[in-house]
């Protein structure tokens, strides 16, 4: 196509073929005016004190609090029904922190969904976010405001630091709040993302999606399926798939060791047979029309495949369970700090990110085992986001949290120095697997906090409840978390 | 004591198991000493009591899904309300995969009493139509064309 705004030479055809030689009379075209100016400007759909964007376990804990503490709640949900991921989640095993008991994935999604339709909270439904901007006076503020000044002015005339644009059946809406909590989730890792080659058939699932086709459609991704990753997501998967009457081949992990929890690898592998083996990958996959077989190879300890060690497995469907990344196009928009260990934003204490007013939850700031420590942290973004939206909370001095070589990660990343009095949790996840080992927040040499942990796993984060701090932390000096080997006789039991 | 003894001399009978009751998924071991078992590894007594029906009578809370008349919602989601034994997943699987029902299901609600005769009722465990509170956008499939 032309380009429309560029006016047509009259009397020209061009490279046009109809009419080719006559001369035919187009009158010039006017250029839609693009004046900067003149800028459609959707309709305001609503304007709220906190707006979560996202419907699962993260947003709906989030819309809760935020609530509770006063604020006037929107949530929005591209789906038509709230629960997120855990609509498709029909094993159990969710709620043994939140509620003491074994729940599955809807249940636990509904006792949430009862609480916010209980307070009238506003949803959003099939509603999909567009963009996201910050208002320019919020953004100005904060440049005039000096670091050092706790006061925070960063709320514009009508109160509004964040104008989202949606999009639903309606046509496309923005919707202003003064403070934003995203709580988007993540995505799972593809096939490709793992480098395996060979022709494209039908019949290769991420994980997520299999189980979306086995547990909300209704349909059979395969008869004979083989599993890439022992992530949870797959190794339940591996479950479902054989009650469903399909047969699970084999679970291969490229790992030395199964990055699932080991309770998935004994009740969802070993109660129906399924075989697990480790350091082994899946290199090509076959078939034209739909998935045949797959070549597997043994990997070295740096998960390379070790050459002469392929084999041929004959299967119809290739289930790809290698991870989770993620989701943050809008806090990337909105200019947050991405934290390059877990793919999530930097977030302090309160689940701020480094942008005023903008809060996030869940697995959008890094990737969990268990939801109960995803409603957590949605509880506590929505408390803070609803303290904010009120000006009862400034994004005050904040100091780094760097963590130790053992550590993969911790969040929070940052600590909020003016929130030095309110408890908190630290979460983070051990590069290798120790037992009877002690993690301790030290800023230059003292002790902040020390919580006792009997194993560490990478597959299991822990929780490190801090309750008061033992000093108050300076500002100006960052604050360090590392592990170390509890020493015989320690006083702490 | 005399659990430690026969590790040591090697004459117990040894069985490992990772318990499912909670995420921590602590690695049990289990030691038959003259006839009865003693669990260790265990950090809650919910974790012997685990161990000891694996040894004797392994059982399952068993989720799957059930067809709905709803064009909607297809599925609706399924448990056991009580463990059934691991080998009669098959047997229970296979009621489950006959059972047709209407999309007015609450979360909770009994499906099959008895179900394959295990003793436990296969209850819904999500309700057909979810509460949503105040919807500012529900679809109006009335209004598609």
């Amino acid at each position: 196509m032309s380009d429309p705004t560029r006016p047509v030479p009259n009397g020209r055809t061009g490279a046009g073929p109809i009419g080719a030689g006559q001369p035919t009379q187009i009158e010039p075209v006017e250029a839609p005016a693009r004046r900067a100016d003149a800028k459609w400007v959707p309709k305001t759909l609503g304007a709220y004190d906190v707006l979560v964007v996202g419907g699962g376990p993260a947003g709906l804990a989030a819309a809760i609090a935020a609530h509770d503490t006063g604020s006037k709640v929107g949530l929005i949900e591209r789906e038509g029904r709230l629960g997120g991921i855990l609509k498709q989640c029909v094993h159990d095993g969710f709620g043994t922190i939140e509620f003491k008991t074994h729940l599955t994935g809807p249940e636990y999604a509904e006792r949430f969904m009862v609480q916010a339709a209980g307070r009238g909270i506003a949803s959003h439904l099939n509603t999909f976010v567009l963009g996201a901007t910050r208002a320019a006076s919020a953004a100005a503020s904060d440049s005039g405001t000096p670091a050092g000044n706790a006061r925070d002015s960063a709320h514009s005339k009508d109160g509004a630091n964040f104008v989202l644009t949606v999009e639903n059946q309606n046509g496309i809406f923005n919707i202003k709040s003064k403070s934003l909590v995203l709580a988007t989730g993540c995505r799972e890792r593809t096939a490709r993302q793992v480098f395996i080659h060979g022709t494209r058939p039908a019949g290769i699932y991420s994980a997520g999606t299999a189980q979306y086709l086995v547990n909300v459609q209704g349909y059979l991704p395969g008869r004979k399926c083989v599993i890439l990753g022992s992530g949870d997501v797959g190794l339940i998967m591996a479950r479902r798939l054989t009650l469903e009457g399909s047969r699970v081949v084999a679970v291969y992990e490229a790992k030395p060791e199964p990055t699932g929890l080991a309770r998935n690898i004994s009740q969802c592998l070993d109660d129906y047979g399924i075989p697990l083996h480790l350091s082994h990958t899946v290199t090509r996959v076959f078939g034209d029309e739909r998935v045949e077989a797959v070549e597997i190879a043994q990997c070295d300890k740096a998960m390379k495949p070790i050459a002469g060690t392929e084999r041929i497995v004959d299967c119809d469907c290739v289930i790809v369970a290698v991870g989770l990344i993620p989701e943050n196009e809008l806090a990337e928009a909105l200019g947050a700090e991405i934290s390059v260990a877990t793919r999530g934003p930097q977030v302090d204490q309160t689940f701020q990110t480094s942008v005023p007013g903008l809060f996030a939850c869940g697995n959008c700031v890094h990737v969990h085992d268990l939801v109960d420590y995803v409603t957590e942290s949605g509880r506590v973004a929505g408390r803070s986001a609803a303290e904010y939206a009120a000006g009862r909370r400034s994004a005050g001095l904040r100091t780094p949290i760097i963590t130790s070589n053992s550590l993969l990660y911790a969040v929070p990343q940052l600590f909020d120095v003016g929130a030095a009095n309110e408890p908190f949790t630290v979460y983070f996840r051990s590069r290798n697997t120790h037992q009877d080992v002690v993690a301790r927040l030290v800023q230059n040499g003292e002790v902040l906090a020390e919580s006792r942990c009997a194993v560490v796993r990478p597959q299991q984060m822990q929780a490190m409840a801090v309750g008061t701090l033992s000093s108050v932390p300076n500002q100006n000096c960052s604050i360090n978390l590392d592990l170390s080997a509890r020493q015989p006789g320690s006083r702490k039991e | 004591m005399a659990t430690t003894r026969a590790l040591i001399d090697g004459t117990a009978q040894t069985r490992a198991f990772t318990c499912i009751i909670c995420p921590r998924g602590c690695d049990l071991t289990a030691a038959r000493i003259e006839g009865s078992w003693a669990i260790s590894g265990n950090r809650c007594p919910m974790g012997r009591d685990f161990a000891l029906a694996e040894i004797n009578n392994p059982k399952r809370i068993i989720c799957s899904t059930v067809r709905t008349s709803s064009r909607t919602i297809p599925l609706l989601p399924v448990k056991t309300d009580a463990e059934v034994p691991l080998e009669d997943v098959p047997r229970v699987m296979q009621e489950i995969f006959k059972i047709l029902v209407d999309a007015d299901v609450g979360m909770g609600d009994v499906i099959v009493h008895n179900v394959a005769g295990t003793g436990a009722n296969l209850v819904a465990s999500a309700s057909a139509t979810m509460p949503m509170g105040v919807v500012l956008n529900e679809r109006r499939t009335d209004r598609c064309h």
